[in-house]
């Protein structure tokens, strides 16, 4: 019994490290394999994650995964987390009363989290590197973005659910 | 009902409402903090060693890429794909590992013999190294190299490519250094500013290209003279000249009459002339890269 705490804490911080590095690991795949487009798979994960699990769990996505893409694209680190961060919230506060099992709730929340990911990241570039006409920047990197993201995001957003519904009925303190 | 209850025993506590609140508020001023920490350059040592532990990775992974994109561009090709089966068939294993090793050297040497041929032209120092990774989304225009300040490589210094026949061209300035690794903004970049000149008929006039990638376009000229009137075909050259636009460059770190690329056309808005460029590599493109260490001018 007098362990118990510390066990507990061992084994949060190696979660936290396990899925910091599968993070990372997804990030130098999206780096260096995938080719040069605007799809972001972190970014379409991590908008599933909140809509089903809340943006709490899916907030320290943000942060790993966020590092980890300012370390690969040379921005100011934090950059990438507070895009991600804005683009979690927003989606899960308007979508909050739809069910976990409607299919819109996936296409209208990657779309309405990747308008704002590339929107805040535009304008955190904008202040932070060099302005861009917004009217084009839109055009060229947040329309495809959107498309390319809500491409995957019914498929992603299934399996994820699917894994989610599995994981939590192995565990007996969410059936009794 | 153990099991149960040990699994409760050894689960963290779950989230209320106030508790994910004061999470992701923990999560954004942790975001911003590191945000003013790096802006103001006090992370600059911790970035670098980073990104060159990571460095070894991507260059595997990138390896995995060539790979990956030679067996792709061979199944477009119903005749590659033919011959590639029939080649399969009549080869072991161990001789298609041999071939593919052969492959490898073949280009390492074809880009050596490049590199001997640009230093015996110029005479600029070359360091040739192949990109490991890109900016992985669409903000910014930059290429990660697998070397750093261990092989002599300091911010400013010009970076180019070759693509087919196309001259040795600038594609970017090396950005951010660390031990074994660098960052290199491309001449595409909107935020990429670099002095030039066009050389018209007999004549040159001074310019500056600037990145529009994220514009829509590739490059422009810009702030040329009218006296030399611009036409479509006019090549376009670095001046040397580009520490005057940014202080955190070294002076004229980027030599002389590097190719950038060529007019496409040209308008005449009064008081001055724009044009736009085409490159004459284009650096998304390219899978392997100069450094010039030094330029002898």
């Amino acid at each position: 019994m007098g362990d118990s705490q510390p066990r507990r804490i061992e084994e949060f911080v190696a979660r936290e490290i396990a899925l910091a590095l599968m993070l990372l690991a997804l990030v130098l795949v999206q780096s260096a394999l995938l080719l040069p487009t605007t799809l972001s798979p972190l970014l379409v994960l991590m908008l599933c994650r909140s809509l089903l699990v809340g943006p709490a769990s899916a907030s320290r996505w943000a942060l790993y995964g966020g590092l980890s893409l300012d370390l690969m694209a040379s921005s100011f680190l934090g950059t990438h987390t507070i895009a991600l961060l804005s683009a979690l919230l927003l989606p899960w506060w308007l979508l909050s009363r739809l069910s976990r099992s409607n299919w819109l709730l996936p296409i209208l929340g990657v779309g309405i989290g990747a308008t704002i990911y590339y929107a805040v990241l535009g304008l955190l570039t904008s202040w932070l590197v060099a302005p861009v006409p917004a009217q084009i920047y839109g055009l060229i990197v947040v329309l495809p973005g959107v498309l390319l993201a809500l491409i995957p995001s019914l498929p992603v957003y299934l399996c994820m659910r699917w894994l989610e519904e599995r994981r939590r009925g192995e565990v007996p303190i969410e059936i009794y | 009902m153990r099991d149960f209850a040990r699994n409760r025993s050894s689960r963290l506590p779950r989230p209320t409402p106030y508790r994910s609140a004061l999470l992701i508020l923990a999560i954004f001023v942790v975001a911003v903090l590191l945000l003013i920490a790096d802006q103001a350059g006090l992370l600059g040592p911790v970035r670098s060693q980073a990104v060159s532990l990571l460095s070894p990775v991507l260059q595997s992974l990138s390896r995995a890429r060539e790979q990956l994109s030679g067996v792709s561009q061979g199944l477009t090709d119903v005749e590659q794909l033919n011959a590639r089966i029939r080649e399969l068939e009549a080869q072991v294993s161990q001789l298609e590992s041999d071939r593919i090793a052969s492959l490898a050297l073949q280009q390492e040497n074809q880009q050596l013999r490049e590199q001997l041929a640009i230093e015996a032209k110029r005479p600029w120092k070359l360091l040739g190294v192949d990109v490991i990774a890109r900016s992985p989304d669409e903000g910014r225009q930059v290429l990660l190299l697998g070397v750093g300040s261990e092989q002599g490589v300091e911010p400013g210094m010009a970076v180019i490519a070759k693509e087919g026949s196309s001259p040795e061209t600038l594609i970017g300035i090396v950005e951010q250094v660390g031990p074994r690794s660098s960052s290199v903004l491309l001449v595409t970049d909107f935020a990429s500013v670099v002095s030039a000149l066009v050389y018209h008929e007999n004549q040159n006039a001074q310019g500056i290209v600037q990145g529009r990638w994220q514009t829509g376009s590739r490059l422009s000229l810009e702030q040329v003279e009218r006296s030399i009137p611009l036409a479509a075909g006019d090549v376009v050259v670095t001046a040397g000249l580009s520490a005057q636009f940014s202080a955190d460059l070294p002076r004229a770190a980027i030599p002389k009459n590097i190719p950038i690329g060529i007019v496409e056309s040209a308008q005449n808005n009064g008081h001055s002339q724009t044009a736009e460029v085409r490159p004459f590599v284009d650096p998304e493109r390219v899978r392997y890269v100069w450094v010039i260490l030094s330029h002898g001018e």
